[in-house]
């Protein structure tokens, strides 16, 4: 059996291949610079691989005034690249120029405001004041940005709570498992495992989840209906409450229904990129290995993309996860922490 | 009613106000884009479209007051010839003498695909047929593209679908709309406060785009055809996994801009086994057996609900067309081909507790 690491080379190759001069990757090759795609490429290339430090700086002069990192500069609202931006940022940062454990948002804040102003010309990745500054900015701007709750009345046609606080695709929209997820991971990952927020966001996690187990977009009941999960939302809920992310009891008990779907639903499925977070997040509970599933998604990379098919490439942010995940088979919270500085404060639970 | 949004953005008052003068003959929806968006090129940052080769042009729709065709075929199971009914339909409509050459993109419904679940989503075995008809009549190219509300996974949406066999074996391309490249386009009639909409460039540069729909009961908006299908073509990475964005401004209002803005130039819905109950996703099954196609794309939709026992004037972006001269839902207006409406009608079962169902069901 080839080792984790092996099985991503080729891929790992690729996509370094895919980087763009001006720095940052595209969603698909021979595209436009894509912040979400190239924040997970940064995740999953190694520190030394070529393309890093050009895509750390181009993800830096894309981040917006308010800290916040948009989908693209003509569309401001779509904020969801923020949190995986932070993850992104917080791997490839160069020794101090992390925000310190401890700051406070307040902190973050005059940081952000008093420190000197990033360079969105030249955004400088050896720039340690500009890279703090960056990261105190995307921490802050998580920290003081939420989805729009909606006040529960009696006749509520949705089962959730949907004045939890979480995190959402879009500015001025509800909270959704994945925004949220990710949000819980980014912030927790720069040290803020303490702040209330990520505490309302496990809780609103645990609230979306389905009673049979797992995650969908983040519906549970409409009307008299339960809805029915899918992979992808599952193995990312699940990353964001495994062991050691923040502290707190570990809700085991309370997700071992989303773990057996999870496990079944594996393998049920050649799709790259619910296969991917599918391990990613069974690994965070210790249930890494998966060989089949691995194979699968090898499989599906090789032989179900490419010229002459008819999905085409496959897209960068698929590719970035799924070396992840083959090459991390204790899950993302792992793979996160082997990469960014552990924080004081921080929590293994 | 009709908005003078003249003063608002400095546009020509014909594309204002469609329902007042007829669109000049042979004006085709690729001639249309490009005047919508040299219009708008005072908005700012609002990016021109690509002028595209020359290419056979599908005439548009006839003004408001003319008689709207819609074509019914009965198909008693999608094991039947499909192809046929949507080639006849086609050639009735007036649009198979136009596609030698063209591009066409099919839009289907794949918002949450369930396997084994044929009256969730729209069948593979229809998309199949559409693609066959359309190559048969000499389109150029054929391709597929959806972008899930539900669920970002665009393999897995695929999978879960039936459709990814479907696509290999018959070697049909597949874009995902939630990611493809998008322009910004003036969104006008501007219901639903959106100043511009994202819509993907694969779309806006076919020849014609097809809304693939799924003739289904919905707990929002009353029904999911072909209108509220168009839902699927706005990409997520701008909207969202679901597009709450549009439910936020409004679904009924968004249905009518995207309608307005992408302007599909033709509408078929799979009936075969559609959904009633507590649509889109959670209902049952509802055989009517029927293949509905149209070129317009509600009063496709208003026929759909006659066959389906629902009063289409009652749902809101049916209404909201009709006002706004983006399409005749009235029955004395139509012009009923193929099948009578009479003979397929096939009553939905509707839910009281549902308001938006509660609503079609009051006398």
């Amino acid at each position: 059996m080839t080792s984790p690491l092996a099985d991503c080379t080729a891929h790992l190759a690729e996509l370094e291949a895919r980087a763009l001069p001006g720095g940052g990757l595209p969603a698909f090759p021979g595209g436009e610079f894509c912040p979400a795609a190239t924040a997970w490429a940064l995740l999953a290339l190694p520190p030394s691989a070529r393309p890093v430090l050009r895509a750390r700086a181009r993800l830096l002069r894309a981040l917006a005034p308010d800290g916040g990192l948009p989908a693209a500069p003509s569309l401001p609202t779509a904020i969801w690249p923020s949190a995986p931006a932070l993850l992104a940022l917080l791997a490839s940062a160069p020794q101090g120029a992390r925000p310190p454990a401890s700051a406070s948002a307040t902190d973050l804040a005059m940081d952000f405001a008093a420190g000197p102003a990033i360079d969105f010309t030249t955004g400088s990745a050896t720039g340690s004041a500009a890279g703090k500054n960056a990261l105190a900015a995307l921490t802050h701007f998580l920290l003081t940005s939420c989805g729009r709750g909606v006040p529960r009345d009696a006749s509520a046609s949705v089962s959730h709570d949907s004045t939890l606080r979480g995190w959402a695709w879009t500015s001025g929209t509800h909270s959704w498992v994945e925004p949220t997820a990710l949000g819980l991971l980014a912030l927790a990952a720069a040290g803020q495992g303490g702040h209330p927020r990520l505490a309302e966001a496990r809780a609103l996690l645990l609230d979306r989840q389905l009673p049979g187990g797992g995650w969908n977009y983040g519906n549970v009941r409409v009307f008299d209906a339960v809805l029915e999960p899918n992979l992808l939302c599952t193995g990312l809920a699940l990353c964001a409450l495994a062991p050691g992310v923040m502290a707190g009891p570990r809700p085991r008990a309370r997700v071992r229904g989303s773990l057996e779907y999870l496990q079944r639903g594996l393998g049920e499925t050649r799709a790259p990129l619910s296969l991917a977070w599918g391990l990613l997040g069974l690994g965070a509970w210790g249930r890494g290995g998966q060989r089949a599933a691995r194979q699968r998604l090898l499989g599906s990379l090789r032989q179900d993309y490419g010229p002459g098919s008819v999905l085409g490439p496959v897209d960068t942010e698929t590719l970035a996860l799924a070396c992840l995940a083959l090459g991390n088979e204790n899950g993302l919270p792992a793979a996160l922490r082997r990469r960014i500085r552990p924080k004081a404060g921080s929590h293994d639970a | 009613m009709t908005r003078d949004r003249s003063d608002d953005f400095g546009l020509p008052r014909l594309l204002l106000s469609r329902g007042d003068a007829p669109p000049p003959p042979w004006l085709g929806r690729r001639a249309f884009l490009k005047g919508l968006l040299a219009a708008g090129a005072g908005l700012a940052a609002a990016p021109l479209l690509r002028p595209g080769p020359a290419r056979a042009e599908i005439p548009s729709l006839p003004a408001q007051g003319a008689a709207t065709q819609v074509f019914v075929a009965k198909a008693a199971s999608y094991s039947a010839d499909l192809r046929r009914p949507i080639v006849d339909g086609l050639w009735e409509l007036g649009v198979a003498q136009h596609l030698r050459g063209c591009s066409v993109v099919l839009k289907p419904n794949l918002v949450e695909p369930r396997p084994g679940q044929e009256h969730v989503t729209t069948h593979p075995l229809v998309l199949r047929a559409a693609v066959e008809a359309f190559l048969s009549l000499g389109a150029a190219r054929v391709s597929v593209a959806e972008g899930s509300g539900h669920v970002r996974d665009p393999y897995r949406v695929l999978e879960a679908s039936g459709l990814l066999d479907v696509l290999r074996e018959d070697r049909i391309p597949f874009v995902d709309l939630n990611t493809a490249p998008a322009r910004r386009v003036a969104n006008l009639p501007l219901r639903s406060g959106l100043a511009v909409l994202a819509l993907p460039e694969p779309l806006l540069e076919a020849d014609l785009v097809v809304s693939l729909a799924k003739m289904k009961t919905h707990h929002w908006s009353g029904v999911s055809l072909s209108m509220k299908n168009l839902f699927g073509v706005l990409p997520g990475r701008v909207y969202g996994w679901p597009k709450n964005v549009l439910h936020w401004a409004g679904i009924h209002n968004c249905a009518v801009d995207v309608l307005a803005a992408l302007a599909p130039g033709l509408a078929l819905v799979d009936g075969i086994v559609g959904m009633e109950g507590d649509g889109p996703i959670m209902g049952a099954p509802a055989a009517s057996g029927v293949l509905v196609l149209g070129r317009s794309l509600p009063a496709t939709d208003a026929a759909c609900c006659r066959i389906m026992g629902l009063p289409p004037e009652r749902i809101g972006h049916l209404a909201l067309a009709q006002a706004l001269g983006l399409g005749n839902i009235g029955e004395a207006q139509a012009a009923q081909l193929g099948e009578s409406l009479a003979s397929v009608r096939r009553p939905y079962l509707l839910r009281r507790d549902i308001p938006a169902q509660a609503a079609l069901l009051a006398p």
